[in-house]
């Protein structure tokens, strides 16, 4: 199912994490797959702690990262949450 | 001990962990006691031991997070033994914890089981010193034994529980290795074997080791290197491991070592905190000693297949950064397999 931009993204219950040399760990407990972020990965991975919209997050890396635009990365940011979801480190609940 | 995948990216994360000393994987005993009386068990008492609280558990806890350990190995004695045992997985889980648990089973029931499932633990490790009952209870020094164990298997592994066998060969059960590895295979569990067995004395060969034609043999059937530790290795010299870098052991006391195998006492993270031992005079001296190893390991022409333990060199002659007979005899008899 496609994303929207009121979809809600919460964390997999079953996930370790750590941050390490500045960057997310995360580990699904499943499978023990080892995962690890880039730095706005790690950024959008810690807006996902009180489970935000898609557009939420979105307005978050507007304000944290220059030249983020809202409209035009929004898809980036649609990518990333699926291979998260794909991953099971996520888990999306789509809202209309 | 286990093979991760995603291999090459743990592989780096290890290196980076082991150069900036992060202490990513841990290993905490809970207690020393337990209700087994396993034939080669170097615990002097099974009913004694000077735990920490739960409380005492959730700050060192606390502590590791911000530390960054991100592995957690939860192990005894028997685990399941402390009351606290699902208070402190949960805290640990909690703080986002890679928790696995290594057990031998008794105590893990259908419900145990469950919950440690609910707790999104990673991995159980259940110890097995035979494939069958009469052996494997003879070993354990309790009848039944063998049953709860199996038993405790199929409860993991029917959940969906990554569960590993575990098992140390030794010269009583010599040859239960295949059929335990023919059973993780039938029934989906991982397989972890050790061919060292550590001595129950300190400066001593446990009396329990291989022979050089039962390694050999051994060598032969499992196409495997003989020892196998939590830690990556360094593929090029293979002398050295993380102990004291990104790996570390905790004791029921809260005492910190480099590693649970290497009982070089660092400090204790229950007077003090994690970190203020981590960085303590005692560990920067250790990590300075382990950059040098003996003469003798340094220009051994097994050097290539051994796999070498600093702690077993600790217990087996009483010093870390020497030889030992296990381990020489190990690397001889692994170098004949090497190719030319
Ligand atoms: S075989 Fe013995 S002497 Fe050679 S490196 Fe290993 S422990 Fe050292
Ligand atoms: S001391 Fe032995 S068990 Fe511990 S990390 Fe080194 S090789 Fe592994």
């Amino acid at each position: 199912m496609e994303l929207s931009v009121h979809d809600r993204v919460s964390k997999n219950e079953h996930i370790a994490q750590r941050m390490f040399d500045d960057q997310m760990l995360v580990i699904t407990a499943k499978d023990s797959m080892l995962h690890k972020l880039d730095d706005v990965g790690t950024f959008i991975w810690s807006t996902i702690e009180k489970s935000p919209s898609i557009k939420e997050i979105c307005e978050l890396l507007q304000e944290s990262f220059e030249g983020f635009d809202s409209r035009k990365d929004l898809s980036d940011v649609c990518d990333f949450v699926e291979t998260l979801e794909k991953k099971k480190l996520v888990v999306v609940r789509h809202c209309s | 001990m286990k093979s991760r995948p995603s291999a090459t990216l743990a592989q780096r994360i290890n290196s980076t962990a082991s150069q900036k000393n992060i202490p990513l994987g841990v290993l905490i005993e809970l207690t020393y006691r337990c209700n087994h009386r396993c034939y080669y068990c170097y615990q002097k008492s099974f009913t004694r031991s000077h735990d920490l609280s739960q409380r005492q558990w959730s700050r060192i806890l606390a502590q590791l997070a911000q530390s960054g350990t991100l592995y957690l190995t939860i192990s005894g004695g028997e685990p399941l033994l402390k009351k606290d045992f699902f208070g402190i997985v949960e805290h640990a889980r909690g703080l986002k914890f890679g928790v696995s648990v290594i057990t031998n089973g008794s105590l893990l029931d259908a419900r145990a089981a469950r919950r440690l499932l609910a707790l999104g633990i990673m991995d159980i490790g259940i110890s097995f010193h035979a494939a069958s009952a009469p052996l494997h209870d003879l070993l354990s020094g309790v009848p039944g034994s063998f049953a709860k164990a199996r038993r405790a298997l199929d409860f993991c592994l029917a959940l969906g529980v990554k569960t590993a066998i575990k098992h140390t060969v030794s010269s009583l059960n010599f040859g239960e290795f295949a059929l335990l590895d023919k059973l993780s295979r039938s029934t989906g569990a991982l397989f972890e074997c050790d061919s060292f067995v550590v001595p129950a004395q300190a400066d001593s060969v446990s009396s329990y080791a291989l022979s050089q034609r039962k390694i050999r043999e051994f060598l032969r059937k499992m196409r495997a290197r003989p020892f196998s530790c939590s830690s990556e290795r360094d593929t090029t010299a293979r002398l050295h491991c993380d102990a004291g870098r990104s790996l570390a052991g905790i004791a029921p006391d809260g005492a910190v070592f480099p590693c649970a195998q290497l009982r070089i006492p660092f400090g204790n993270c229950a007077s003090s905190s994690f970190k203020d031992v981590w960085n303590s005079p005692a560990a920067q001296k250790f990590r300075r000693q382990e950059t040098s190893l003996s003469h003798e390991c340094r220009v051994c022409s097994f050097r290539r297949s051994c796999s070498r333990c600093h702690g077993i060199a600790l217990l087996e002659s009483g010093k870390w950064r020497g030889k030992s007979p296990s381990l020489c005899l190990h690397a001889a008899v692994t170098d004949e397999f090497a190719p030319a």
